[in-house]
């Protein structure tokens, strides 16, 4: 089933240009001590959603959409670190947020409607955040230990106020590699939208991530968490230079509405127009800004 | 070769009606469903269809492997439109279909069968590009009322689009259902597209304040009280194509393979013969060079 899920884009003429490589089988790029690539495959089976669902602690659901087996991975060799992304932390972070459920547009209408029923047929409430709202952010850990000890130091996210340079992600420099990964996406039974997808583009002095989580959900809210990633490269290929930004808003229609943003509709139909219009109307619906720092153990 | 005959050519081709057509085409299907039951009797040798969401190309598949109707009888349990980039071609071949062979083929509603779903999930918008008004939209979601709200096969089989309803202890109660009009959020009209199967006991409300959730318990007295074997139904993703619950007394069946154009699942139909013995076949999604439409690749962008 190959043939529906198709490597990321390399440039490969600007890639040898640049001093890069690609991957065996086309799945990423090398360059300047960094090794980026992407897998991607299908939706999980039913039976293994099911042992997801186990794996969380039996949570009732799962998006039906979940590309388990899909990541970015980004390798810094001289380190060992690894960056990475993909569903399955997504979903730890999204049980350990555990936001109370958001109710949908007409649920009182839906509710009063059935108010007897549901006494007399004791239907119970189920509880849990099936917005899968996750506050995921990418996961750094050392590189697998393959037996040698010495590989693999731990590093923390410490705050900064060097934001990641716009300039060089304006810059018309040519794309070397480019991906985008679905981590999970759900309908929410036709109720509106909740995705999480990662992409990536690789140029000549920087690789650039992406990861968004957006939730429309319709008649009541919107919300996009957003985690952005910059690596910068360096001559000696040793350094690490990773800078992140996340940045959260959200906020309910109405509450959008009142200071300016569009009205509900074309404006949210997907995670890109979203966020132009939400960063049209900024501070309004931004509950979070900060800038980090990779900071590998040791570096100073 | 009547103008419906041709107008079955036409859109096996995927090439889309024009509006005055369509017009004509709902007002046949109209004297056609008005006359058929909430829960409308077909019989064995049947096949059993699941969600299409406007993937043409792949409904294409579909008649490829489980035959071309008429010879097939064919029941497809709603959701034909939205999500899909064809909803328009689909939904006018299926109802064409209906009209020219109308013991042949059997569609029930699904819940993107309604004015208010489509207006957010696609159909609305494909209708305006492709015909530049809403006429077209405005015919198929008035012929949408009209669509039955479930199947019963043999007196064995009762096949729905979501699910079931705490308020119906008994088919006659979907009987008298007054189903021609927008699909409400009250009342079991609304249960019948909207309810999901779960893994628990009794009823259960969804999290999000609207829908239910019933457990295997509710299916057996369902089944019981009612004389049936199974429940068929369609409405939720499964990755294999179809999916057995509660001890094989409900079914799901999915009929849209790689559902997006990403997914990469597989899809299902479900063929009953004379005897009502089962069988599923899976199939694929249609070749990329059969479609028309080129890979979901994204363009590399200088995203920020």
């Amino acid at each position: 089933m190959s043939r529906h899920f198709p490597a990321g884009r390399i440039d490969a003429a600007e890639l040898a240009t640049a001093g890069g490589t690609a991957l065996p089988d086309g799945k990423g790029v090398s360059l300047y001590g960094w090794q980026v690539e992407t897998a991607k495959s299908a939706i999980l089976s039913d039976a293994r959603s099911d042992e997801v669902r186990r794996s969380l602690g039996n949570v009732l659901n799962v998006p039906e959409q979940l590309f388990y087996d899909n990541h970015l991975r980004l390798k810094h060799l001289a380190s060992g670190l690894v960056l990475d992304f993909s569903a399955q932390d997504a979903l730890r972070c999204w049980r350990e947020l555990d936001l109370p459920p958001v109710q949908v547009g007409h649920a009182e209408q839906w509710t009063q409607a059935r108010h007897q029923d549901i006494k007399q047929h004791m239907a119970v409430t189920l509880n849990y955040d099936w917005t899968y709202t996750t506050p995921y952010s990418g996961t750094v850990q050392p590189e697998a230990a393959k037996g040698s000890s010495a590989s693999g130091k731990a590093a923390t996210w410490e705050q900064s106020t060097e934001a990641i340079d716009k300039a060089l992600l304006l810059s018309r420099d040519p794309i070397l590699f480019y991906d985008e990964v679905p981590l999970y996406e759900s309908e929410l039974d036709d109720n509106g939208v909740s995705s999480l997808i990662v992409k990536v583009r690789v140029m000549p002095k920087c690789w650039f991530v992406l990861l968004r989580f957006w939730l429309r959900v319709d008649g009541v809210l919107v919300r996009l968490w957003e985690t952005r990633v910059c690596g910068r490269f360096h001559p000696d290929s040793a350094s690490l230079d990773v800078t992140r930004e996340i940045r959260r808003s959200e906020g309910t229609f109405a509450e959008l509405r009142r200071d300016g943003a569009p009205a509900e509709g074309p404006a949210y139909a997907d995670a890109d127009v979203a966020s132009e219009a939400l960063q049209a109307v900024a501070p309004t619906g931004v509950s979070l800004f900060q800038i980090e720092k990779l900071v590998a153990s040791g570096q100073p | 070769m009547s103008d419906l005959d041709r107008w079955i050519e036409q859109l096996k081709r995927c090439e889309a009606l024009k509006e005055s057509e369509v017009k004509e085409l709902c007002e046949r299907a109209l004297d056609i469903l008005v006359e058929e039951s909430n829960v409308q009797r077909v019989d064995a040798p049947i096949t059993i269809c699941g969600d299409i969401h406007g993937q043409f190309y792949d409904l294409m598949e579909l008649f490829k492997v489980g035959g071309d109707c008429p010879q097939t009888n064919y029941l497809f349990m709603g959701d034909f439109v939205d999500r899909g980039f064809y909803s328009v071609e689909t939904f006018l071949l299926l109802l064409a279909l209906k009209v020219r062979y109308p013991d042949r083929i059997t569609l029930i509603r699904g819940n993107h069968e309604s004015r208010q779903i489509t207006q957010v999930y696609g159909f609305y918008d494909e209708c305006l590009r492709k015909y530049g008004s809403a006429n077209v939209w405005r015919y198929c979601t008035d012929i949408f009322d009209y669509l039955s709200l479930s199947a019963l096969i043999d007196q064995r089989m009762f096949c729905v689009h979501g699910g079931l309803s705490p308020t119906v202890k008994s088919l006659n109660e979907i009987r008298v259902i007054d189903r021609k009009q927008e699909v409400p959020h009250d009342g079991a009209m609304c249960d019948l597209l909207w309810s999901d199967p779960e893994d628990i006991e009794g009823w259960g409300l969804s999290p999000r304040g609207a829908g239910y959730l019933f457990g295997g318990d509710i299916c057996t007295q369902f089944n019981q009280d009612n004389k049936v074997e199974v429940v068929a139904r369609a409405h939720q993703l499964v990755m294999e194509g179809y999916k057995w619950m509660f001890g094989q007394q409900l079914v799901t069946v999915w009929s849209a393979p790689n559902y997006c154009y990403r997914c990469g699942n597989v899809a299902a139909i479900l063929e009953l013969d004379g005897a009502l013995n089962k069988n599923f076949k899976v199939f694929e999604a249609a070749p990329q060079d059969a479609r028309g439409i080129p890979t979901k690749t994204a363009a590399p962008d200088y995203f920020l």
